[in-house]
């Protein structure tokens, strides 16, 4: 009944990742990311899991974390698993009543399997060593070009951000709604389709007023803060690249194109 | 250097909800203002910074007009709000990072905001707490940290509007006992409540009801006007409800005490 | 008669087999008899939260029984039944309202169960009186109600359904001194004039503990305390220790107590308290007089 998240939290700790230029550690995940969807051979992924062990001892994040970002999703990667084993054409090396596992289907199955892995971990690994405004300002950073066009990229940063810092809010309001609304006899997981959407409402309905509320106090709460948009806006954390951001960078161009190429 | 309300009226969709409201607040000054709910104390509280703009009046703060648009931002940086709800009032996940959001939107240089941040979460008490998130603080914790994210900015006031009320009694405890130290700094303090025993340490009290100044006197003499209280829905302070008893089997007392030590001591000699 | 709500040992465990795994019950005994008026008190994290959403199985216990009215709430298969037997009111329950009128709010709990429209009609007329909120039209919108009305129309919501053990999470907060004396005197007269069993928490010993008839003091997930108020108010120093507040009154007793006055601390009404200070300061007279007189 309650609902957990583990994506998206920050793990503050003092590490050498920790301390990486977020934008670095950004680019360094969109570069992992892509190499993943690119690479086809098992030893590519090999590469860049040793990769990712590396980074994950150096983060000083204990690897249970990343195990908890995958749990949600373990159903999910065993059916893409399962399509790719039976549904891939090709030698048949077991039959298990209508359905064919073929040699083809379980090495297909196998790579989605890794790439989804290491993709969770990857970007598990990012919201764990970068707390949510770091991200955002990384992001904000990187769009910036943009601005000239008129994108708002200080807008979007600045949603994301106060996304980011409701989520626990937000998870724990809609916890104890669904417990108020379940003491007080609604059933909220049997019946059809429709009697589900049904009784979705006393919950729904409390959260998006309860959500607005809560919007509405934060508006003022920046209000008073003197907030007036992007403009004229300084940030405390300044990000200067150094050294030590490039040697990060070069050695996750130089896994990345390895694993590509291996 | 003041706030000064003159005249103050406010009208919500034609309904009035403040009434010719005046008084003043100088910097170092702790002015209590109760009520019971729907007395217009929040309402109060946002005109006096110019949030609200009043529909008759002034509201002046140190000498500018908080309707003057040109000077809003100095207005608002000069009078801090800090709100009721400490999950509704944080913007940012990581405690320093929401104590430097006041002064980012300044403008300030980051070395600046920097030592602003580290000053604010010293004066709160949290400085061993900066990287911490906000969604694992205690409920004391969080307002301490919207007390030290208004303090970033250097204000010369600060309001609060029923900071406590959702808060447990250690909770309670650290934020009034933040609030008295702000107090002894010289900032201005406009605290807003309908627990009074919580305003034992006011310079002064205001009591709204209806939208209107009630009453207003020295913490002392309101806080033990039992009848005036009652009028008004609220409820005297045990300490003094006990000295008043006391009196009156002649026991006597050159002051009313209004806290336990005050009281401890009175009976002691 | 077995007691109303029994627990046996109860251990709870949050995320096990995790690294944010925590014991947030260690081992509570625990028997509610019918018509009692229980506080259950302890500071925030202490585990009172967790423990009352086991009393309707919202939760259920990592190890050790939980039995409302002769019922394993491990073993039953119908939760509802429980559900319905202890109305469970959440803080700031204002906050769980959804319907478009005050009607449609507090027929929601009826419907869940079945109950017929006349029935339904005949609950909300009922409960509207009991809390005081009969002067407001039914067909109007709650979220157009004051914070205090509001409140009440939520907690009606749950007395509606005709539960047999009543249990409030910080029912008072964020209400002004006079609706928490109003509420309070409510739930009370519910306790006394319809023998309805009462279990309120909080974290604050000062109002609810005039109107209990036993206190529970729990903390770091194990019962500490468990007696009448004035029993409780015994244990002054361990209260204020385990950041709890306690009234101004006793506070005041107990600091005369500990600089030596010969005076009783676990009174809660301010006549009595009066009339205690009253009486030592009369004999500390006396005992002063004689002393002076001894000195010469």
């Amino acid at each position: 009944m309650a609902i957990e998240i583990s994506f998206g939290q920050y793990l503050p700790l003092d590490s050498l990742i920790h301390r990486l230029d977020p934008r670095i550690k950004l680019i360094m995940t969109l570069i992992s990311i892509i190499v993943i969807f690119i690479i086809r051979e098992f030893i590519g992924y090999a590469l860049l899991a040793c990769f990712l062990v590396v980074l994950v001892a150096l983060s000083k994040v204990p690897p249970l974390y990343i195990f908890r970002g995958l749990k949600p999703l373990i159903f999910f990667i065993l059916l893409t698993f399962a399509l790719h084993l039976f549904t891939t054409q090709g030698t048949v090396i077991f039959q298990w009543w209508f359905l064919k596992g073929t040699a083809e289907g379980l090495r297909n199955g196998l790579l989605m399997v890794f790439r989804f892995m290491l993709l969770i971990s990857f970007s598990t690994l990012l919201t764990l060593t970068c707390s949510p405004l770091e991200l955002t300002d990384a992001l904000e950073s990187l769009l910036s070009p943009l601005k000239r066009i008129g994108f708002p990229s200080h807008e979007i940063a600045m949603m994301m951000s106060i996304a980011l810092r409701f989520i626990p809010v937000l998870v724990e309001e809609t916890n104890r709604i669904i417990k108020a609304q379940v003491a007080r006899g609604a059933d909220i997981e049997s019946g059809g389709v429709v009697n589900r959407a049904k009784n979705l409402i006393p919950i729904l309905v409390p959260l998006f007023i309860n959500t607005f509320k809560r919007a509405d106090d934060l508006a003022l709460a920046m209000e008073v803060r003197c907030y007036r948009g992007g403009e004229g806006r300084t940030k405390m954390k300044e990000y200067i690249l150094s050294a030590r951001d490039f040697l990060f960078l070069g050695a996750s161009i130089v896994v990345g194109i390895a694993s590509i190429l291996i | 250097m003041s706030i000064e309300v003159k005249g103050l009226s406010f009208s919500y969709e034609n309904n009035p909800v403040l009434e010719d409201i005046t008084f003043q607040v100088k910097s170092g000054e702790f002015v209590g203002i109760a009520g019971p709910n729907g007395s217009g104390k929040s309402t109060l509280a946002k005109c006096l910074n110019g949030i609200f703009s009043p529909t008759k009046g002034e509201v002046l703060v140190d000498g500018i007009s908080v309707t003057d648009k040109s000077k809003q931002w100095i207005v608002r940086q000069t009078v801090g709000l800090v709100f009721q709800n400490p999950d509704n009032q944080l913007v940012a996940s990581v405690v320093e990072e929401d104590v430097a959001f006041g002064p980012e939107n300044l403008g300030i240089p980051p070395a600046i905001i920097r030592e602003r941040v580290q000053y604010a979460l010293e004066r709160v008490g949290l400085i061993n707490e900066r990287k911490r998130l906000v969604s694992t603080l205690s409920g004391g914790q969080k307002q301490r940290v919207a007390i030290a994210g208004i303090l970033a900015m250097r204000p010369k006031y600060i309001v609060l509007d029923e900071p406590t009320s959702m808060l447990d009694p250690i909770g309670r405890k650290e934020v009034l006992s933040t609030v008295l130290q702000l107090k002894e700094e010289g900032v201005g303090i406009i605290y807003i409540t309908h627990h009074l025993e919580e305003l034992v340490y006011a310079d002064k009290i205001i009591l709204l009801y209806k939208g209107k100044v009630f009453k207003e006197g020295l913490a002392r003499d309101i806080l033990t006007d039992e009848d005036t209280l009652r009028d008004i829905g609220l409820d005297i302070p045990e300490i003094p409800a006990l000295a008043i008893r006391l009196k009156k089997s002649s026991i006597n007392f050159e002051n009313i005490p209004l806290t336990v030590e005050e009281m401890v001591n009175a009976l002691f000699n | 008669m077995p007691s109303l709500i029994e627990l046996r040992d109860v251990w709870y465990q949050y995320n096990p087999n995790s690294p944010l795994s925590y014991w947030a019950l260690k081992g509570i005994n625990l028997k509610i008899d019918r018509g009692e008026f229980v506080s259950i008190i302890g500071p925030t994290g202490s585990g009172k939260s967790t423990l009352i959403q086991h009393f309707n199985g919202l939760l259920k216990p990592t190890r050790g029984e939980v039995i409302v009215d002769g019922i394993d709430i491990s073993k039953t298969k119908d939760l509802k039944i429980i559900r319905k037997k202890v109305g469970m009111v959440f803080q700031y329950p204002e906050t769980q309202i959804f319907s478009e009128t005050i009607y449609d709010e507090l027929a929601f709990g009826l419907r869940n169960y079945g109950y017929s429209e006349d029935e339904i009609k005949k609950k909300i007329e009922e409960v509207t009186k009991k809390l005081g909120i009969d002067y407001i039209p039914l067909d109007k919108s709650p979220f157009l109600l004051s914070g205090g009305e509001m409140r009440r129309v939520a907690i009606a919501s749950i007395l509606a359904m005709d539960p047999e053990v009543f249990v409030l999470d910080e029912p008072l907060a964020n209400l002004d001194p006079q609706g928490r004396k109003e509420l309070l005197r409510e739930i009370d007269h519910l306790n006394r004039k319809e023998s309805l069993t009462v279990v309120i928490v909080s974290h604050d010993l000062s109002e609810v503990s005039k109107y209990a008839n036993r206190i529970l003091v729990i903390f770091d997930g194990t019962i500490i305390m468990d007696g009448p108020p004035r029993e409780i108010f015994k244990n002054v120093e361990r209260l204020i220790e385990i950041f709890l507040g306690v009234p101004q009154i006793v506070e005041l007793l107990y600091s005369l107590y500990k600089r030596g006055a010969d005076i009783p601390y676990n009174i809660l009404n301010l006549d009595e308290a009066a009339k205690v200070i009253v009486k030592w300061r009369k004999s500390l007279g006396n005992r002063d007089k004689l002393r002076t007189i001894s000195t010469t």
